[in-house]
């Protein structure tokens, strides 16, 4: 009997945690035009509308690409043609209050709109450009960044 | 398992501004002084205005009212003065950018009755303007999360909290929705929408809420 008690509290306490491990999805790609690709795990995908993201995704636009995001606290994130952006660091765990955004822009540009994680924990999201560091505490962000 | 979380969050929590200057500061050996970025606080969709704090090595640049702007020429120089840009000039520049953005994801709530997975009679109105809403968005991308009020133990809300988010994947999934493109999750009494005392019926606490992205 107690056997069976502790194997039923293993599992209800357990199974949030296997759940995020097997699913680690950071968002979707809403919209495409033009050409836009991602560079994962060193391959480079062309990028349809459904796509998934997944934490360290590069995603690349060429003079003729933009692309549209929805990560999973909900926030927007657009980019323009010739860009190319690091999704490098995604943590929305609110069961454990453990949220992190950090982006990286390397060149073209971007909006970004906050979503839940912000409201949670202002110094949660972090967009990193090559001669700054954005702290987003709120809400909607442009960002240009000329290529060298 | 437990341990690797653990630890993660450990480092997590040292992460701080100190941590991007140090980034900031190898990016810089290695690329040098860094592109010349512009940065600009737009207002929301609703009017609000929120706050962005801009650091490199030099400096910080605080950016709190609608269309102020700062641009930032390399890690080597303080990022510069803050000024109002006009709103055709932020919409000539980021043009591509904006009209690629996504409409907001949509939320739906539904209901429950104390201690049961069954959805209110009254909940499961809205269920047609769910799937209407993941038709016209094309969503292939739908949350499911599961609730409870704060009656009774953590561990019998949690498997509450499953049941109810499993049974509102089941009627969507029943109303032709494809289950790859549902995720569930579910958190108990952990989550309120209003924050109550322990063991306290609170029925707006016991949800499941729907978002279709």
């Amino acid at each position: 009997m107690n056997v069976v008690i502790i194997f039923l509290l293993i599992i209800l306490t357990g199974m949030p945690g296997v759940i995020n491990a097997a699913d680690t999805r950071i968002g979707i790609v809403k919209n495409v035009r033009g050409s836009a690709y991602i560079e994962r795990s060193y391959e480079t995908i062309p990028v349809k509308a459904g796509e998934r993201l997944f934490e360290k995704d590069i995603i690349i636009t060429q003079k003729d690409g933009s692309l549209g995001l929805i990560l999973r606290d909900n926030s927007l994130l657009s980019i323009g043609p010739s860009s190319r952006v690091v999704l490098s660091e995604f943590r929305f765990e609110p069961a454990e209050n453990n949220h992190s955004f950090l982006t990286r822009i390397k060149k073209g540009t971007l909006t970004y709109l906050t979503g839940l994680m912000a409201k949670m924990n202002p110094n949660a999201v972090k967009i990193e450009t090559p001669s700054a560091v954005c702290g987003v505490r709120g809400t909607h962000i442009a960002i240009k960044v000329d290529e060298d | 398992m437990e341990v690797g979380v653990t630890s993660d969050k450990n480092r997590k929590s040292t992460g701080s501004i100190n941590r991007f200057l140090l980034i900031l500061f190898i990016l810089n050996l290695f690329y040098g002084c860094g592109a010349k970025t512009q940065i600009v606080l737009l207002p929301d969709p609703d009017g609000a205005v929120g706050k962005i704090e801009v650091v490199n090595p030099r400096g910080t640049r605080v950016l709190d009212r609608p269309w102020e702007s700062t641009e930032v020429a390399s890690l080597k120089e303080v990022p510069g003065e803050a000024r109002i840009m006009e709103e055709s000039e932020v919409k000539r520049v980021f043009h591509e950018a904006l009209n690629a953005k996504p409409q907001p994801p949509v939320e739906f709530l539904i209901y429950f009755k104390s201690e049961s997975a069954i959805p209110t009679a009254e909940s499961l109105n809205s269920i047609p303007a769910v799937l209407e809403t993941i038709k016209k968005r094309g969503s292939q991308d739908i949350s499911v999360v599961g609730h409870t009020d704060s009656m009774g133990t953590a561990d019998y809300n949690l498997d509450l909290s499953l049941r109810r988010a499993k049974k509102v994947a089941e009627i969507l999934q029943a109303e032709g929705v494809d289950p790859a493109i549902i995720e569930i999750d579910y958190f108990g009494k952990a989550k309120p929408l209003i924050e109550t005392p322990d063991g306290v019926p609170e029925p707006r606490n016991r949800r499941v809420e729907i978002t279709v992205r």
